[in-house]
């Protein structure tokens, strides 16, 4: 038996602004000019304009934008606007059963608050808390990127959108994770406090320049550092070395009291990709959205590769807590 | 007599799985996170075993469709 996916499409414009006024509930990615044309209605969007595609090449594209609807499968919704100070509630102020699908803008600072207390939220297990991290065009580095509360026709650089949603009894939602990315065991990585940048630090238990050790092992910072979750392989990406400071600055922050590892070399994204998503669609019934990192768009050349799945890229995932470079799920059982 | 989804909560393998005595890989995403939460409360006076138990409980209960394999493997029969 195979999984059933559920397609998020792209769409022109004057075809996202119907399923608006149609009333239909949807969660929209796209260049920010034309989320911004977009009608008021009962949607939340971020900008990204980078587009992974079945059975076509990915793309950068700003003339349409990415709708994944959620009208079918779902029960009930609401639509919050989240700053800093409420969004640790995000799990308080949801249904009985059901989702949350958050979007937060890239390297603010309500994203790194994210990143390093979400373990804290209260409730945080309830349901699951799945969305993405906002972005812009790579080679525009100057604007910021936003986030979207379309039911007030609200938009922001700095604060997060959720949509909550309800699901009937007789379904769950569930998320799940495809890393396509194994560790290494020749070093490992421990530091001492919580952090997205890195200075000196534990490496196999010798007290070592991170910055440095990058340099004189070449170590290739495309990968992402992996970290084992019970069982769950949890990426952290490299952002940038700086070569002023000798630092490592990453995009996820690397935690105390946990040991992260190198990865190890792939040869081909799309063919472990596929080897790993097979054995997903054959164990799932109901799949109603996914979504990949920019960094595996890059890394995966998809503006020439097809994974066999559409969606729009993240500048970080959510999947209860913020991933890199993992390509994120919310599967449904009944 | 209909076979229960979930494995009563009184099964000493409960308590195996949140004071990690058991390091069962659990397949589904949101059981790993428990679990490392367990762990990282591991040693410290932060783990309550009873609530623990709860809240493991609750959440094996709501994903128990697709944690039909992880309960095999764990309690083998109940």
């Amino acid at each position: 038996m195979g999984a059933r996916v559920q397609e998020s499409k792209l769409l022109d414009i004057r075809t996202a602004t119907e399923l608006i006024l149609g009333g239909r509930v949807l969660v929209i990615s796209g260049d920010e000019n034309l989320l911004e044309r977009l009608p008021k209605g009962n949607w939340i969007g971020g900008t990204i304009p980078y587009f992974y595609l079945k059975n076509e090449c990915g793309r950068m594209d700003k003339s349409k934008v990415f709708v994944t609807d959620f009208t079918e499968s779902i029960n009930d919704f609401k639509i919050l606007t989240l700053d800093e100070e409420t969004l640790s509630s995000i799990c308080l102020t949801g249904f009985d059963n059901g989702f949350n699908f958050l979007i937060l803008p890239a390297l603010q600072s309500i994203h790194y608050n994210f990143a390093l207390n979400v373990r804290h939220y209260e409730d945080l297990y309830k349901n699951p808390l799945i969305g993405l991290v906002a972005g812009t065009s790579l080679e525009e580095n100057k604007n910021l990127s936003k986030t979207f509360n379309g039911y007030l026709k609200e938009s922001s650089t700095t604060q997060a959108v959720v949509l909550q949603c309800s699901l009937l009894p007789s379904k769950v939602a569930r998320i799940e994770i495809v890393n396509v990315f194994e560790q290494s065991d020749d070093f490992y990585i421990e530091v001492f406090e919580d952090t997205f940048k890195v200075k000196d630090c534990l490496i196999n238990g010798d007290w070592i320049n991170l910055y440095q050790f990058i340099k004189d092992k070449e170590v290739d910072i495309s990968y992402p550092l992996i970290c084992d979750y019970s069982g769950a392989s949890v990426n952290v990406s490299f952002q940038l070395l700086v070569n002023e400071t000798k630092e490592v600055v990453f995009y996820a922050p690397l935690f105390k009291n946990k040991r992260y590892y190198f990865s190890k070399k792939l040869d081909s994204y799309q063919q472990s990709f596929q080897a790993k998503i097979a054995e997903v669609l054959e164990r799932e019934t109901l799949i109603i959205y996914n979504c990949n990192s920019i960094l595996n768009y890059l890394f995966g050349e998809l503006h020439k590769n097809d994974i066999g799945f559409s969606g729009a890229t993240t500048f970080g995932e959510i999947a209860y807590c913020l991933l890199n470079q993992t390509f994120t799920y919310l599967a449904i059982d009944e | 007599m209909t076979k229960t989804l979930v494995p009563p909560k009184d099964r000493k393998e409960w308590t195996f799985l949140v004071t990690t005595k058991l390091d069962h890989k659990f397949q589904n995403l949101v059981m790993q996170l428990k679990i490392m939460e367990f762990k990282q409360k591991k040693g410290t006076d932060k783990i309550d075993i009873m609530q623990s138990i709860d809240e493991l409980y609750e959440l094996s209960t709501k994903y128990a469709v697709s944690l039909q394999n992880d309960f095999q493997v764990i309690f083998k029969k109940w």
